[in-house]
C-alpha cells in the first residue's frame, strides 16, 4: 500500500456497505496508469474487503473502517469484494 | 502473491477494459460493408466444397509414437487434475482443477483443435473409456432411447458447464469441480454400457463441440478417404449439413458467452448488485436462460423467415454451419485475455497440483504477470475476433445459398441471416463496450 501522505492521490472516496449492499449502488473508480485511488470501505458486518490482482486486503466492520490506498499500475478493470460474503463493494478501471 | 482466481462470472483477476464506442462503431461498420459486398460480390457456384478437399498431408503414420505419447501424458494430466478436485486442497487459489477446467478445456482446447485439427478424440478421457467399452463388447442391447439416438442430449452436459461457469456461486470450488467431473464420467460410462457407445459419444457434448470446430481447421481429414490433409482454414465447415441437435448446441454455447458478456456490463452490475450467494446465482440463472433464449429465437425466427423465402424446410440445418465462425469468433473476443493472463496460472498450480506445499517443476513460487499482454492489444484482438468470426459466417452461407438455390433464391435466402448474424456481431460489441 502507498502511504497517502506522501503521494497525489488522484481519487479519494467511501463506500458504505449497510444491510448486504453498497449504499448507492456498486461505484466505478476510473483512473490514469500511475494514479493513486484512496478508498475508505465502512461496513455493518465484520468482513474483510480485497481488492483482485492488487490483493490489497483490510479488515472492516462495526467501529473498523478499511483504509485502501494503491498506486494503478495495472491496466485493466478490477474488483473489490468482501471476502466472507463475497458482495462486490467497488471497481477500479485504470486506463 | 498470485491473485485469486475466481473465475465465475468472469471476475476477479483483471478484466477488460470496455471498447470505446468508435472502436466497436467502427467494428460493426466494417462488419456489415463485409456483409453486403459477400453478398453482392462473391463467388455465384459453390466454391468451398470443392476447397475442402484440400492437399494430401504426408508422413501421418511416422507421429504415431508421438500420439501414443501425448495420449499416455494427457491420461496421468487428466487423473491428477480430477483427483486435485476431489481430495486436493478445496481452494480456488491452491489448487490445480479450477484453471485446468475454465481455461485449459474450456478456451484452450477449441482454440487448439481449430488450430491443430481434430485431435481431441486422440486425447479425451472419455472417448478413451468409450474405447475400453467397445472392446468389451458392452451395450449391443439396442433399444436407445430417441433422446440418446439424434444428440439433442449433447446441449444438456455443456448447459450445465456453463452454468457453473458463469452462474453457480461456488462453480469455480475445486471440489464442485471434482465431483461434476466425476458424475458426468459415470453417467457416460453408464449409457455406454447400457445403450452402447454410439449413443454416449452423442450425449458428450464437448466432444461434439469441439468436433464441430475442428472442422475450421487448416488440418482435417479428406471427405472422401479420411486421410489427414491440408486445406484453407474454414472450408472444412462446409462439408457436411448440421444435425438440428448439433445446431441448438452451438446456439447454447453463443448464449452462454454472450450471457458472460451481458454480466461484465455496468447494467448487470446494477441488476445484481447486493444479491450474493444462492440469491446471486439465482438471478445470474435468469440472466443466462433469458440471453440464451434471446440468441436462440433470434436464429428461430431467421430460419423461418429463410424457409419461407426459399419455399422449402431444414433452412437451420442447412445453415448451422455458419454460426461455427461467429462461436469462435465470441470465444476469442471473451477468453483472450483469460487464457494470456489467468492461463499463468496453469503453470503455478502444475507445480502443487494438490495445494500441499509441493513444488515440482520450480514454479510453485512464480506470480502472474497481469501486465503481460496490453490492454490496447486485447481490445484489438476482441474486435478482430468478432469482424472475422462475422465474415466467416457470412461466406459459409453465401457458399451454402449458392449450392443450394438459383441466384435469386439464393440472394433472398441470405437476408434474414445476414439480419440475424449482423444482430449477433452488433451485440457482441456493444455489449464490450460495457
Amino acid at each position: 500500500m502507498v502511504d497517502p501522505a506522501e503521494v497525489t492521490v488522484d481519487v479519494v472516496s467511501r463506500v458504505e456497505v449497510r444491510d448486504g449492499t453498497v449504499v448507492g449502488g456498486v461505484p466505478r473508480f476510473e483512473v490514469p496508469v500511475g494514479g493513486v485511488v484512496a478508498v475508505t470501505v465502512v461496513a455493518d458486518t465484520a468482513d474483510q474487503v480485497h481488492l483482485h490482482v492488487y490483493d490489497v486486503v483490510a479488515d472492516v466492520g462495526p467501529g473498523v473502517a478499511a483504509e485502501l490506498v494503491v498506486r494503478a499500475e495495472v491496466p485493466g478493470v478490477f474488483e473489490a469484494e468482501l471476502h466472507g460474503s463475497g458482495l462486490r463493494v467497488f471497481e477500479l478501471e485504470v486506463s | 502473491m498470485t491473485g485469486v482466481l475466481t473465475l465465475a462470472h468472469g471476475v476477479g483477476g483483471r478484466t477488460d477494459l470496455p471498447l470505446s464506442a468508435w472502436q466497436a462503431g467502427w467494428s460493426a461498420a466494417v462488419a456489415l460493408v463485409l456483409s453486403f459486398v459477400a453478398l453482392g460480390l462473391a463467388w455465384h457456384r459453390p466454391r468451398l466444397r470443392g476447397l475442402a478437399a484440400g492437399r494430401p498431408l504426408g508422413g501421418w503414420s511416422s507421429w504415431r509414437p508421438v500420439a501414443v505419447v501425448v495420449r499416455g501424458v494427457a491420461a496421468v494430466g487428466v487423473v491428477v487434475v480430477v483427483s486435485a478436485g476431489l481430495f486436493g486442497v478445496d481452494d480456488v487459489a491452491a489448487n490445480l482443477m479450477p484453471v485446468s477446467v475454465y481455461v485449459a478445456f474450456w478456451v484452450a482446447v477449441p482454440l487448439l483443435v481449430v488450430l491443430a485439427g481434430p485431435w481431441w478424440p486422440a486425447v479425451s478421457p472419455w472417448e478413451g473409456l468409450f474405447r475400453l467399452v467397445d472392446r468389451t463388447g458392452a451395450g449391443r442391447a439396442g433399444g436407445v432411447p430417441v433422446g440418446m439416438r439424434d444428440g439433442r442430449l449433447a446441449a444438456v452436459p455443456v448447459a450445465g458447464f456453463l452454468w457453473l461457469e458463469l452462474v453457480y456461486h461456488d462453480g469455480a470450488r475445486p471440489r464442485v469441480l471434482g465431483w461434476a467431473a466425476l458424475v458426468y464420467t459415470v453417467v457416460l460410462v453408464g449409457v455406454a454400457l447400457r445403450w452402447g457407445t454410439a449413443a454416449a459419444r452423442r450425449m458428450e457434448g464437448f466432444g461434439v463441440l469441439f468436433g464441430l470446430l475442428a472442422r475450421l481447421s487448416p488440418i482435417g481429414r479428406s471427405p472422401g478417404t479420411g486421410r489427414p490433409v491440408l486445406r484453407l482454414p474454414l472450408v472444412g465447415a462446409s462439408v457436411d449439413d448440421l444435425h438440428p441437435s448439433e445446431v441448438a448446441l452451438l446456439l447454447v454455447v453463443l448464449g452462454g458467452t454472450a450471457f458472460d458478456g451481458v454480466s461484465r456490463t455496468r447494467f448487470w452490475g446494477d441488476v445484481s448488485d447486493g444479491h450474493v450467494g444462492w440469491a446471486g446465482t439465482g438471478v445470474g440463472t435468469l440472466g443466462l436462460v433469458w440471453v440464451t433464449a434471446v440468441v436462440a429465437v433470434a436464429w428461430y425466427l431467421a430460419s423461418r423467415a429463410g424457409d419461407r423465402l426459399t419455399g422449402g424446410s431444414g433452412f437451420s440445418a442447412r445453415f448451422g454451419h455458419s454460426l461455427l465462425p461467429i462461436v469462435l469468433g465470441y470465444h476469442v473476443a471473451h477468453y483472450f485475455s483469460l487464457l494470456v493472463l489467468e492461463g499463468q496460472l496453469f503453470g503455478i498450480r502444475a507445480s502443487d497440483p494438490y495445494g500441499r506445499g509441493w513444488d515440482l517443476f520450480g514454479t510453485a513460487g512464480d506470480a502472474v504477470d497481469w501486465t503481460r499482454v496490453s490492454t490496447g492489444t486485447v481490445g484489438w484482438v476482441q474486435l478482430g475476433a468478432i469482424v472475422a468470426g462475422h465474415l466467416g459466417g457470412v461466406l459459409l452461407a453465401h457458399d451454402r445459398s449458392v449450392e443450394s438455390w438459383r441466384p435469386a433464391t439464393a440472394l433472398r435466402s441470405q437476408y434474414p441471416l445476414l439480419v440475424v448474424m449482423v444482430a449477433y456481431t452488433v451485440a457482441g460489441l456493444v455489449l464490450m463496450t460495457g
